[in-house]
């Protein structure tokens, strides 16, 4: 194949600009670097594995900012279920102890939430205080156990209404849950030997009763811890026998008013109003 | 023997045992990856938490179908991202970015490898670890970071010019 000749025009450029060479700058080579690929240097590789390898311990405090967030309201209400309940506990125990049931005049019971089902007083209650009665009311749309029936898993929780009226005083309602506890517990706590234990925790309750003393002052003698120890009494036994729960006890909600002195009147409300 | 996924059923009905028995297991190593990113003690121990937390909240999401490390490690990343997208890290000119050696000690344990990539300008710091340690392409740095591909590639390079430097540096001391 014959080459034809170069045109005059294109041979002058040719010449004049052919082995023309620039200097790149100085950033090109590093450009050209970092879009390859190149691979890791020994050194490289070992701060590599170094680092993917870095543990750390952290604070100890750090679980307990973690737990704060995981499970914040379930601590919160136990600590005032706790708090509420021992402290309600005590002072209904001294206050009938002190001024005997017939001196606390009591309104008839109160239903402080909505009754999804009629009253069918499914477990039979006795109460040998019946000028103080306790209703127990079936709250179906309450019940956050589940359909469990055995009494050693069940966890309750029993909301109560506590209205105190002081003495020459207007009425003043306030009201008091019982978060989640284990029923087992139930069974201790009702004859309010484990809810002093708590107490000691507390500074800020007055007239400070021995743990010991405490023991034995805190039987259940209100009529409500009554009919609460006899149901769990009842429950307890059916369990006993291998029979199932007539009722989780989730499903009650407790109405009690107690009229008080002003002074307890007013050691309710601070108590109870400020956990 | 066990596995620290086993422990998930439980802490997901709130178990606490099992909850803090996850926690053992993962903190440090979360804490771990997020002292690559945030130098300051305080700082990297905050994200930590906010991983764990976030961690125990989607716990109930997690499938199983890899292992839960690589799960926690998902997310402490996308919490220690967050954190620098919000302070617009990466939006500082490179030439900017000062590096200097005078802080470094030489010695070639974990403590001073660490101090290394911690001691690189967060822009370096942050593709390096992305790249090098995480296994991220430079394709999925730039959308996480949302910067170029270029960007994230003359970055990766800065920072292993500067690491290679600090390494020959502390082997002719270590000499």
């Amino acid at each position: 194949m014959r080459k034809e000749p170069k045109h005059p025009v294109d041979a002058a450029f040719e010449e004049a600009l052919g082995h023309r060479t620039a200097a790149p700058r100085s950033t090109s080579w590093e450009a050209i670097l970092s879009g390859q690929e190149t691979p890791w240097s020994l050194e490289e590789e070992a701060l590599i594995q170094n680092l993917k390898d870095h543990q750390v311990s952290p604070k100890p405090r750090s679980w307990d900012r973690i737990q704060a967030h995981i499970q914040p309201v379930k601590r919160r209400t136990l600590v005032w279920y706790r708090w509420t309940a021992a402290a309600s506990v005590l002072l209904i125990a001294t206050l009938v102890g002190r001024y005997g049931v017939g001196g606390l005049s009591v309104q008839p019971p109160k239903l402080m939430t909505p009754i999804a089902q009629a009253p069918t007083a499914a477990v039979p209650i006795e109460s040998n205080t019946p000028d103080i009665p306790v209703e127990l009311y079936p709250v179906t749309s309450q019940s956050n156990t589940g359909g469990v029936t055995s009494i050693k898993k069940m966890e309750t929780a029993i909301q109560g209404a506590f209205s105190t009226v002081p003495e020459g005083q207007s009425r003043a309602k306030l009201s008091v849950q019982w978060m989640p506890l284990a029923l087992e517990k139930i069974d201790e706590d009702l004859h309010f030997v484990t809810l002093p234990e708590t107490l000691v925790e507390s500074s800020s309750f007055p007239n400070e009763i021995p743990v010991n003393r405490r023991k034995n002052g805190l039987r259940p003698t209100s009529p409500w811890s009554k009919a609460i120890t006899a149901y769990v009494a009842t429950q307890s036994a059916r369990v006993k026998e291998g029979q199932p729960l007539q009722a989780p006890w989730s499903n009650y909600t407790i109405a009690v008013e107690v009229k008080v002195p002003p002074l307890a009147h007013s050691f309710i409300q601070n108590t109870l109003t400020h956990p | 023997m066990e596995r620290i996924e086993d422990h998930i059923p439980s802490a997901i009905q709130g178990d606490l045992k099992a909850q803090k028995a996850l926690y053992e297991g993962l903190s440090p190593f979360v804490l771990g990856l997020c002292q690559r990113y945030f130098p300051q003690e305080d700082e990297a121990e905050d994200h930590m938490i906010q991983t764990m937390i976030a961690f125990f909240q989607k716990l109930n999401t997690y499938r199983g179908d890899a292992p839960v490390k690589y799960w926690v490690r998902r997310m402490a990343i996308n919490q220690c991202l967050m954190t620098l997208r919000k302070q617009s890290a990466f939006q500082k000119p490179i030439e900017d970015q000062h590096v200097s050696f005078d802080s470094l000690n030489s010695s070639h344990d974990e403590a001073y490898l660490l101090h290394l990539v911690q001691a690189l300008p967060v822009g370096f710091r942050t593709v390096f670890n992305l790249y090098a340690i995480e296994g991220f392409s430079h394709a999925e740095i730039a959308e996480s970071l949302g910067i170029s591909e270029g960007t994230s590639k003359s970055q990766l390079s800065r920072a292993r010019q500067w690491l290679q430097k600090a390494l020959q540096k502390s082997e002719q001391e270590l000499r």
